[in-house]
């Protein structure tokens, strides 16, 4: 019996610190009991490889297996699929180490790692991870470079080493393949929803939702602009408008989700042309400053101005906008305008009183919001952590009692006053602000920048207002960076305390941060969402693109040189036969039915004397076919003529032998 | 077979009854100017065959009995001092012939047997400084009894590969023996049997020997042979190139004395047992018997024509 494959001492390590590292991207993903699994499987190959324990017995690695899979199902009940269908390869994974008796069995160990190294960018695709995935395959090659190795105690450095050359002469080969290779859409869409929750706006809001945004420092988007971005208490960038009001929450009226086309406007404004990085949020519309007036295809702009994409954003996504801010000039139909002046049939009584008591005085609606503005001014404070409003009348206990709020507070109660005193009107949800990166240009807007504001319709010159009374609460908000603004406040980034505590804001990490956010801007534009500018280069290259143009330019030469490879390795045989043995091999193939040909390790002379005595009729054939044959191979300076006779002698062999043999043995009797 | 070889061969069977195959082998063995190792158990007629080759060539030839007290001295000789001439005179031993019979070489200890080696493969003897030239043509035949025999000293690998071939002679057949326990002792008639071949003769015969035609078939073939025996699993060391060359010297002396100008596959076969059965090993063989059995398994295994 072979003795067991047995893995080298560094084998063994690779494969410990290849595990490890493959398994690390899933820590969050996957539930806490599979490393427990990790825990057990690994022990016990390392009491195995000690030559401690002995390989579980079959019954105790079924026992396991299916403990997991139950575990996994329980999983499916309240994880995602994804989540459940890597638990699922990584368990097999960690299973596979209690059966590794054979080198095959390491191989295939080795491999699910690299599918897994795959499987890590399906939730993590920055720049640390694309390294920390090259590490994982450095590792993990020289783990398959350990298996084939021999030698019991060679250095375990040696297969690192190998593994680092032979990535950096693929390197340029990888650079190649992702210049020309076709970014072919995926053939199924698998629903990436992981389980993992978006920060950032939703299609409802309650006036303090706003608030609980400024807890993150999630990057919401990034937006460079082609030319000089808009002054910094201009930087408002639209996210979705709200225009129904229940008394507590504003919604998105049911027209709009229907998807009520675009309606004719025209803004005088100035243009910003720029290009936006979008992070996933789960939801279908996109962020875009002010106004977007031109947008990409794939995007629609509804009739509340919000830009909706057709599908949920589950992935970072690249777009190029053009925007405009300023006045916009519609023409409201008698629908539309009676859907902005939609309130609640009662409630906040106090407040209707008073903006129709605004309203009787200020005939110009101008002059209302003037009012209102100077309202705001006299004395509300901005601050985070309102008090709650749960009286009955929420907006006539924010405006009249507590008079503290946030954005969303002041927004949704001026809206409340315009629509009172029936002036069209409509919250509008988004951001506010965005840091400049010096390095590269291009404004960083995070979560915790969230805003709302509101637009009311002005009658008198057919166009929507902006109307921000967070500028007259707080103008240091429209001013100063968010995080400076709120620093002292201990709700502000709770969910992000290094960054709260300046941590991250000091000048030398600053610039860190700047320098990586840089990069990473750069990474999504140039590298993830590469496939836009290789269009480009392609079509420079092959002219009219097409995917097919681009598998058949990869696959037909591909397929060429694997198919001579493969017919290389097929057809190969050992040195070239001369005619005379091609010669006996026909004989043999006449003889096979029959039992008779050459043996191994049989002579010429041996099988024709051995043939004389099986056909002898023929004795004299087969023994001057001998004589040819020894003198043509062995003897010096063989007659020429001689290997026509053999050729002869054997055709004729071949010919009686037929008959011979199909004569049913009547011969051979003799 | 040609002529006076074939009468060598009658000649010899005079003394050692029914076993022309061995005589062939030897007399290969002396034409490819080897050493000949003779194993058998005692009595089985190794020194008669020993001692006929010697008479039968016509070379002066010395008989030396192995026994495990023997000093080196006692085959290469020795300096005495000379007490008219006050200077040391070398006294040649027994080594210095051009035929030596050595009986029983196993007998002896290594170091002892190691003395033989230098006048083995360079045909010469250096004592206290001087190297004497040994006479020419200098060939050894020993003898030896099996391992498992009480009071034998294994040659050593290095020692058994500078003997050409190995053969062993095993009992005669019914005939053979019926004849010589009719004859009478055959070694009586040892000191009768007429030089066949001169020493002239032998020198033609090995020149002739070695220009017999190898050709490329001849080496596909031994090359296969020597590659399969390195690579089988059941040998714990496949043949050397010195084996290999050995091994086809025999074969063109085989292939003369059978009357051809070229070898053909079945020389080879007939001398692989013969010559590397000694310097093969089996990979299960601790005692060290050689792989004969394995020998023969390596010929079937391996094509002679592919």
């Amino acid at each position: 019996m072979k003795p067991l494959f047995q893995l080298t001492r560094s084998s063994m390590i690779w494969l410990l610190v290849s595990i490890l590292l493959v398994t690390i991207p899933f820590i969050s993903i996957l539930p806490g009991w599979l490393y427990l699994l990790a825990f057990l499987t690994v022990g016990w190959r390392l009491m195995v490889h000690s030559g401690r324990w002995n390989f579980p017995h079959w019954s105790v690695r079924f026992g396991l297996l299916l403990l997991v899979l139950l575990g996994l199902l329980f999983e499916l009940r309240s994880g995602s699929v994804m989540a459940v269908t890597v638990g699922l390869l990584v368990s097999a994974f960690l299973l596979k180490l209690t059966e590794m008796y054979r080198r095959r069995d390491a191989l295939v160990v080795i491999f699910v790692a690299f599918l897994l190294t795959v499987c890590s960018f399906l939730f993590h695709q920055s720049i640390p991870m694309a390294l920390y995935a090259l590490l994982c395959l450095i590792v993990v090659t020289a783990c398959l470079n350990t298996v084939y190795r021999s030698q019991q105690n060679s250095d375990v450095w040696r297969p690192l080493k190998h593994s680092v050359t032979l990535y950096m002469q693929a390197l340029p080969m990888m650079l190649v393949l992702f210049l020309i290779f076709p970014r072919i859409g995926p053939l199924w869409q698998v629903d990436m929803n992981t389980g993992q929750s978006f920060t950032g706006l939703s299609d409802s809001m309650s006036p303090g939702d706003v608030s609980r945004l400024t807890r993150s420092a999630e990057i919401a988007f990034r937006a460079r602009f082609d030319g000089l971005p808009p002054p910094e208490n201009q930087r408002y960038w639209r996210g979705l408008t709200y225009d129904r009001f229940d008394g507590r929450r504003w919604t998105r009226s049911e027209l709009k989700k229907a998807g009520a086309t675009d309606s004719e406007l025209s803004v005088s404004g100035q243009k910003y042309s720029y290009q936006v990085v979008m992070e996933a949020t789960g939801q279908p519309w996109r962020y875009g400053l002010d106004i977007p007036m031109d947008y990409p295809t794939n995007v629609r702009r509804i009739s509340d101005l919000t830009l909706v994409g057709k599908e949920p954003l589950m992935q970072r996504a690249q777009y190029q906008l053009v925007s405009q801010q300023g006045p916009i000039k519609e023409a409201l139909s008698a629908d539309r305008y009676s859907e902005y002046l939609q309130l609640p049939q009662q409630g906040n009584e106090k407040t209707r009183q008073l903006a129709l008591k605004w309203h009787s005085e200020n005939a110009v609606t101008k002059d209302f919001s003037k009012q209102l503005l100077e309202f705001f001014a006299s004395d509300f404070r901005y601050t985070l952590e309102p008090p709650l409003l749960l009286s009955a009348d929420p907006i006539d206990q924010l405006l009249f009692e507590s008079k503290r709020g946030f954005c969303g507070h002041f927004a949704s109660a001026a809206v409340f006053m315009f629509r009172a005193a029936g002036i069209p009107a409509r919250v509008v949800g988004g951001y506010l602000g965005g840091e400049m990166n010096p390095l590269d240009g291009a404004l960083t807007v995070r979560q915790y920048e969230a805003h709302a504001w509101l637009e009311y319709w002005d009658r008198q010159d057919l166009s929507w207002h902006r109307l921000d009374p967070t500028s007259v609460v707080a103008p240091l908000r429209l001013e100063q960076p968010a995080e400076q603004l709120f620093r002292s406040e201990s709700a502000f980034l709770a969910d992000a305390l290094m960054m709260r505590n300046g941590f991250l804001s000091g000048t030398l990490l600053k610039q860190l941060r700047l320098r990586y956010e840089a990069m990473n801007y750069g990474w999504h534009r140039w590298v993830l969402n590469f496939h836009q500018q290789q269009s480009g280069i392609l079509q420079q290259l092959l002219g009219d693109i097409s995917v097919l143009k681009i598998l058949l330019l990869v696959l037909v030469p591909g397929g060429l040189v694997l198919s001579w490879v493969a017919a290389s390795l097929l057809f190969r045989r050992g040195p070239r036969k001369n005619s005379l043995l091609k010669a006996l091999e026909r004989l043999d193939k006449q003889l096979k039915p029959a039992g008779l040909e050459r043996k191994r390790g049989e002579t010429v002379n041996q099988f024709a004397t051995r043939l004389a005595v099986s056909f002898p009729p023929l004795t004299v054939e087969f023994l001057d076919l001998a004589r040819c044959y020894e003198q043509i191979s062995y003897a010096e300076n063989a007659d020429p003529d001689l290997t026509q006779r053999f050729m002869e002698i054997i055709g004729r062999c071949i010919k009686v032998n037929l008959s011979s043999v199909s004569s049913g043995g009547a011969d051979l009797s003799k | 077979m040609r002529e006076p070889i074939e009468s060598a061969i009658t000649e010899v069977s005079k003394v050692l009854y029914g076993k022309q195959e061995q005589i062939k082998l030897a007399l290969t063995c002396i034409f490819s100017q080897g050493h000949l190792l003779i194993e058998d158990l005692p009595g089985m007629g190794k020194t008669t065959l020993a001692h006929a080759l010697a008479k039968i060539l016509g070379l002066d030839y010395q008989r030396l009995q192995f026994t495990s007290d023997m000093l080196p001295a006692d085959i290469l000789g020795v300096s005495i001092f000379e007490p008219t001439s006050a200077t040391f005179q070398f006294h040649p031993g027994p080594v210095f012939t051009q035929l030596l019979l050595a009986d029983e070489v196993n007998r002896t200890t290594p170091k002892t047997q190691s003395a033989l080696l230098e006048a083995m493969e360079e045909s010469r003897v250096s004592i206290d400084g001087q190297t004497y030239p040994l006479p020419q043509p200098f060939f050894v035949i020993a003898t030896q009894n099996p391992v498992t025999q009480q009071g034998t000293f294994p040659l050593p690998e290095s020692q058994l590969d500078r003997f050409l071939m190995r053969i062993e002679l095993g009992y005669p057949d019914d005939k053979a023996e019926r004849e010589l326990l009719k004859g009478g002792d055959p070694r009586d008639r040892l000191k009768d049997l007429p030089a066949v071949i001169s020493d002239a003769e032998l020198k033609r015969i090995t020149a002739a020997c070695a220009a017999v035609n190898v050709s490329d078939s001849i080496l596909d073939y031994l090359q296969r042979l020597i590659a399969h025996s390195r690579q089988a699993p059941e040998f714990s060391f496949g043949i050397s190139p010195r084996g290999a060359l050995a091994l086809l010297s025999a074969s063109r002396s085989w292939a003369y004395i059978e009357g051809r100008d070229y070898v053909i596959p079945e020389d080879l076969q007939q001398l692989l047992g013969p010559v590397t059965g000694h310097r093969l090993r089996a990979a299960e063989d601790i005692g060290g018997f050689g792989a004969n059995a394995l020998i023969q398994q390596m010929l079937s295994q391996v094509d002679v024509v592919a």
